[in-house]
């Protein structure tokens, strides 16, 4: 399962977006997942070369439940390693370049799929945010990027940054996939004791369009 | 200060690398000092959001996830009649 990058667009080698390509296509939406996700029988490196020949043998929760709702891995994207860093510059693989220009960087540690999602090559991928990893390249990259609460995803299956922070999150082309894609992604596991009971909302019917008495961070 | 760290580390760095890194460590504690300067005297401690606590499960194996003998040694470099294979650390006299 080595990186085959002579079967990937133009686009995707000049950016440098992802480590690996799923050689099985499959049905459905295709989803990158940042490198830090475990998938069963496609190599995950977390960008570091210290995993370079590694092919886990479980998917992690998050990935279980995208392929049991109609999604299929598109492939594995790049990061800054074992997502140590805010730019991609720390990826054994090189950075991640600006879709929006290329003399600049993606940002990080969930560039490659921020990059992913603003060239178009998918509408939604797999991040993951200790502190600012998901929010900061969907912003460089000018994509929407959700941070959920920690313990309201699962961190089953994803190589730790730090276990008592990390949540994976979402990538993604416009609100209501993410909103969408939360649903699907969020909720207890009995494999991560941290997550939460409480109830999941449906998301995307939240998505009114009312913001009266919400409060908003800007940073 | 670097340089023990690095000694702890087992680390060798060079004198540029030093340098480097120092600056690196300054610019940190400086953003540290950031925050050090907001009045957090009426905001309660925070260690978890989820509310949950003492999460236990029973002690029982779940076969989904045991992996097969052949699964398990799946990334091993070298492996012999179902067992990993790694260099020896003790001398055999």
């Amino acid at each position: 399962m080595k990186n085959n990058k002579q079967s990937l667009p133009l686009r995707d080698k000049d950016l440098n977006i992802f480590i690996t390509m799923n050689p099985n296509k499959g049905h459905g939406v295709p989803i990158a997942v940042k490198d830090n996700f475990l998938t069963k029988g496609l190599r995950t490196t977390a960008a570091s070369l210290v995993l370079d020949d590694y092919v886990p043998q479980y998917s992690a929760t998050v990935v279980k439940r995208l392929e049991n709702n109609g999604y299929w891995v598109y492939g594995k994207t790049n990061l800054d390693a074992w997502c140590h860093g805010s730019s991609t510059e720390t990826s054994d693989y090189g950075p991640t370049l600006n879709p929006h220009d290329s003399t600049r960087l993606a940002g990080g540690s969930s560039g490659g799929s921020a990059a992913a999602v603003s060239t178009g090559i998918v509408d939604v991928a797999l991040g993951s945010e200790t502190a600012g990893s998901i929010r900061g390249p969907a912003s460089w990259c000018g994509v929407v990027g959700l941070k959920p609460t920690y313990g309201r995803v699962s961190r089953y299956g994803v190589i730790a940054m730090g276990s008592s922070l990390d949540s994976p999150g979402i990538l993604s082309k416009n609100v209501t996939l993410s909103a969408k894609l939360l649903k699907i992604i969020a909720g207890k596991d009995e494999n991560d004791a941290t997550t939460s009971d409480n109830e999941v909302s449906d998301y995307e019917l939240a998505l009114t369009g009312n913001i009266k008495g919400i409060k908003i961070g800007l940073v | 200060m670097i340089s023990k760290l690095a000694n702890l580390s087992k680390l060798k760095v060079s004198k540029d690398e030093e340098e480097y890194l120092k600056k690196q460590f300054d610019d940190t504690l400086k953003i540290i000092n950031e925050f050090n300067k907001l009045d957090t005297s009426n905001v309660d401690e925070t260690y978890i959001v989820t509310g949950t606590k003492n999460v236990l499960r029973e002690d029982v194996l779940n076969p989904l996830k045991i992996l097969t003998q052949e699964e398990a040694l799946s990334n091993s470099k070298r492996n012999h009649n179902g067992y990993f294979v790694v260099d020896g650390i003790l001398n055999e006299e």
